[in-house]
């Protein structure tokens, strides 16, 4: 709902205190509104942590992606990165359940990307939606099966972000740095 | 509007005529000002309080409280958009109280002395051209249910299922459960099925035959988007934020 998004603030220790925010998945402009003065951007985030003191990774398997439009990693010296989830869920493409998943639907599965502005995230978004539409029209069409339609997106995510952070905190793949 | 109709100032007011033009103001979403001789009390997140000096206090329509000194462009203290305002007179003194319940803060302005204290009726053709804010989007939804549907009840904001929480639930006309899905961007078909997971999950909370409609509020949606929520039976509002 609305446009969700996970906000985590490094610690002293070097471990996270994990914020949610409503509307901070909109456009990935909350990476610029976060500061040490504005910590939390106005009312952009949740000041009441969801939880505290984990490690990075625990926010990527907090995520949903069917639901959490963006990730923030806020660094002690409040340099923040943007990450952007990717739902690979089909279920609605094929009038499946979105809740049990149909036969084989992962539906929490996907990959993590790391974006680098708000223009950057838009067209990866944009990309990434055309090139689901694409393999979903394939397996509606039963030109494809699911788990190769998901299989394809994982290796176009993977080579459109080159050079990117993705990680895959959900389908049990190992984590890759590209 | 003509001056005298959109500002209304005293200087050297009672003090019950200072919170007459306050009260006035704050209710009719005017901004106001104060100047005199006050304390300041901020309780949130941290604490402070200012001793007795003269300060320019004003009350935005917005619910921003802006509190100034003779020196700098910053307020000394402040509270955001959002906050309520209350003011009252207690003992002789004039006091403004600001609250603002997430995080719980509330700023305490005290006056003993009212030098001047104003109201003025803004209007901005600037402020007409911008778009809201995010959550201008949900405010405006519950203060005009209409613009879902006519008969459109919200009973509550947050209510929290098993896919997460929903951004507004409630009744149409008929009595019939309402999810409703906020989004500020055109959308594709990954918003219906984030929608269509909230009514699942609904109609699983409530029982097994509750008929819950599921409706995507957004200012447009992709062809794709469109044809899926049809074969949903999912519907779609056109609303720019």
């Amino acid at each position: 709902m609305a446009h969700r998004a996970l906000v985590a603030y490094e610690r002293p220790d070097g471990r996270y205190d994990i914020h949610a925010s409503r509307w901070g998945g909109l456009d990935c402009r909350l990476a610029d509104a976060i500061s040490p003065v504005d910590p939390y951007a106005g009312d952009a985030v949740d000041p009441v942590p969801r939880v505290i003191a984990r490690p990075f990774g625990d926010m990527l398997t907090m995520a949903d992606p069917a639901r959490h439009e963006a990730l923030y990693r806020v660094s002690a010296e409040y340099v923040v990165d943007t990450y952007l989830p990717l739902w690979f869920g089909l279920a609605h493409y094929l009038g499946e359940s979105l809740l049990g998943g149909g036969p084989g639907d992962r539906q929490s599965d996907g990959l993590v990307v790391a974006v680098d502005s708000p223009a950057d995230a838009e067209a990866f978004r944009e990309w990434f939606q055309a090139a689901k539409d694409t393999v979903a029209e394939a397996v509606v069409g039963g030109y494809l099966s699911r788990a190769d339609a998901q299989a394809v997106l994982a290796d176009a995510v993977s080579q459109r972000g080159t050079g990117r952070e993705v990680f895959a905190p959900w389908s049990g793949r190992e984590t890759n740095e590209y | 509007m003509t001056p005298t109709e959109s500002v209304r100032s005293r200087t050297n007011p009672p003090i019950e005529l200072a919170r007459s033009v306050v009260e006035t103001g704050l209710a009719s979403d005017a901004l106001v000002t104060i100047f005199g001789d006050c304390t300041v009390d901020y309780e949130g997140r941290a604490e402070s309080t200012l001793g007795p000096g003269d300060r320019h206090v004003m009350c935005k329509p917005d619910g921003t409280v802006l509190v100034h000194t003779d020196e700098g462009h910053q307020p000394v203290n402040w509270q955001p958009p959002g906050c309520t305002h209350e003011v009252s007179v207690e003992e002789s003194t004039l006091t403004l109280r600001s609250e603002r319940s997430t995080p719980a803060e509330e700023l305490l302005v005290q006056f003993r002395d009212v030098d001047h204290v104003a109201t003025f009726d803004v209007t901005d053709p600037e402020e007409l051209s911008l778009s809201g804010t995010e959550e201008d989007l949900r405010e405006r939804v519950l203060d005009e249910p209409e613009l879902i549907e006519p008969g459109f009840t919200p009973l509550s904001t947050e209510r929290e299922t098993p896919a997460g929480a929903v951004d507004i639930y409630g009744e149409d006309a008929n009595g019939r459960a309402v999810v409703v899905e906020l989004k500020r961007r055109r959308v594709g078909p990954d918003a219906v099925g984030q929608l269509a997971r909230y009514v699942e999950a609904l109609e699983r909370d409530l029982h097994d035959d509750a008929d819950v409609r599921g409706i995507l509020v957004a200012p447009s949606v992709t062809d794709r988007a469109r044809t899926l929520l049809a074969e949903r039976g999912l519907e779609f509002v056109s609303l720019e934020p």
